[in-house]
């Protein structure tokens, strides 16, 4: 399991910033969502995520909102 | 204060995937009655989520998706209630809640949801198939540029009214997709069903093969009968895509 720390930019429908923890840094990957949610707490464009995946792409599969355009889900479809 | 009570959640979480894990080996490499399934964990929602429910009246404590787990897989409805039966049974002994939105769909969305309570904590996971899961995730999508409000069946935000009238009929267009599609899957499972039905059939040896060769033919019947609703389902979800883009285009919902 790792976790995946996401900063997606709700309006523009697309991801700022990404980052990646293996599960040794469980602490370091909350530590740094709390930043960031302070840091972006005045922009209600900015949703910041933490999500535990296997692996990036079972986060794609999984939470495919983040990484694709609505175009790109129903192509999906 | 809301950080600190997700934070709380953690070890709850952490039993639930590891049970996901060792029992049912619901992993990137795991299978579940022949098919893939890709699980993800939210250790803890966003807190602009949650104070929208917050907003809605709703209690801390009766929030049952602050942390949870999501599971993806091509299947069929009728391995959707045995995964969710299954997962279900790795808890026994501790309450579990059970929340079948296919049947009384929220909005238009439509999942299965078991929710353990587990460490005295409530953990939604959320069981979808792969055409729920892109329904959900183009509802969610519309709710990032037209806000969450639609989730709840409340008006989308928007800066006039025509706009506004436009996206709810967007969005009204868009939940009967929904509907489309949930009446494709229950073709598709009815054909599924009677497939399997019809393999055990054949795989009888002598007399208990000749003794179920009534229900073979029948069997049989309504396979074709199943194949041509299959094909009826598919073709009526595809006259409501065509519909859904007709009403604004998928290119102004971003």
């Amino acid at each position: 399991m790792k976790f995946f720390l996401l900063v997606y930019d709700k309006r523009a429908g697309k991801l700022r910033e990404e980052r990646e923890y293996p599960a040794s840094e469980k602490a370091r990957a909350f530590d740094e969502r709390r930043d960031l949610m302070l840091q972006h707490r005045l922009d209600p464009n900015v949703e910041v995520a933490l999500l535990g995946a296997e692996s990036r792409d079972s986060l794609i599969r999984t939470h495919s909102r983040y990484f694709k355009t609505l175009q790109e889900l129903a192509r999906g479809a | 204060m809301l950080t600190r009570f997700q934070g709380d959640y953690q070890s709850s979480v952490d039993v639930v995937v590891s049970a996901l894990r060792d029992r049912l080996h619901i992993t990137e490499t795991g299978l579940f009655d022949g098919v893939a399934l890709t699980a993800s964990s939210r250790p803890a929602k966003t807190l602009e989520t949650l104070r929208d429910k917050l907003r809605r009246g709703l209690p801390l404590r009766t929030i049952q998706d602050i942390v949870g787990i999501r599971i993806v897989g091509d299947m069929h409805l009728s391995q959707q209630d045995d995964l969710a039966e299954a997962i279900a049974r790795c808890f026994e002994g501790a309450r579990v809640d059970r929340d079948d939105r296919r049947i009384r769909p929220s909005f238009g969305y439509r999942a299965v949801h078991v929710i353990p309570h587990v460490v005295g904590f409530p953990v939604e996971i959320q069981i979808r198939t792969g055409w729920q899961d892109t329904w959900a995730q183009g509802s969610e999508k519309l709710g990032d540029v037209w806000g969450r409000w639609h989730r709840y069946g409340l008006p989308p935000e928007g800066p006039t009214q025509d706009e506004r009238d436009r996206r709810a009929r967007w969005i009204s267009e868009y939940i009967r997709m929904g509907d489309r599609i949930y009446d494709h899957e229950l073709a598709l499972n009815s054909r599924f069903r009677l497939a399997r039905r019809q393999e055990e059939l054949l795989g009888l040896g002598g007399d208990e093969r000749a003794e179920a060769s009534a229900e073979l033919s029948r069997t049989a019947d309504l396979l074709r009968e199943a194949a041509e609703e299959v094909i009826a389902t598919n073709r009526k979800m595809a006259n409501q895509m065509n519909t859904l883009v007709s009403v604004a285009g998928l290119e102004s919902a971003r």
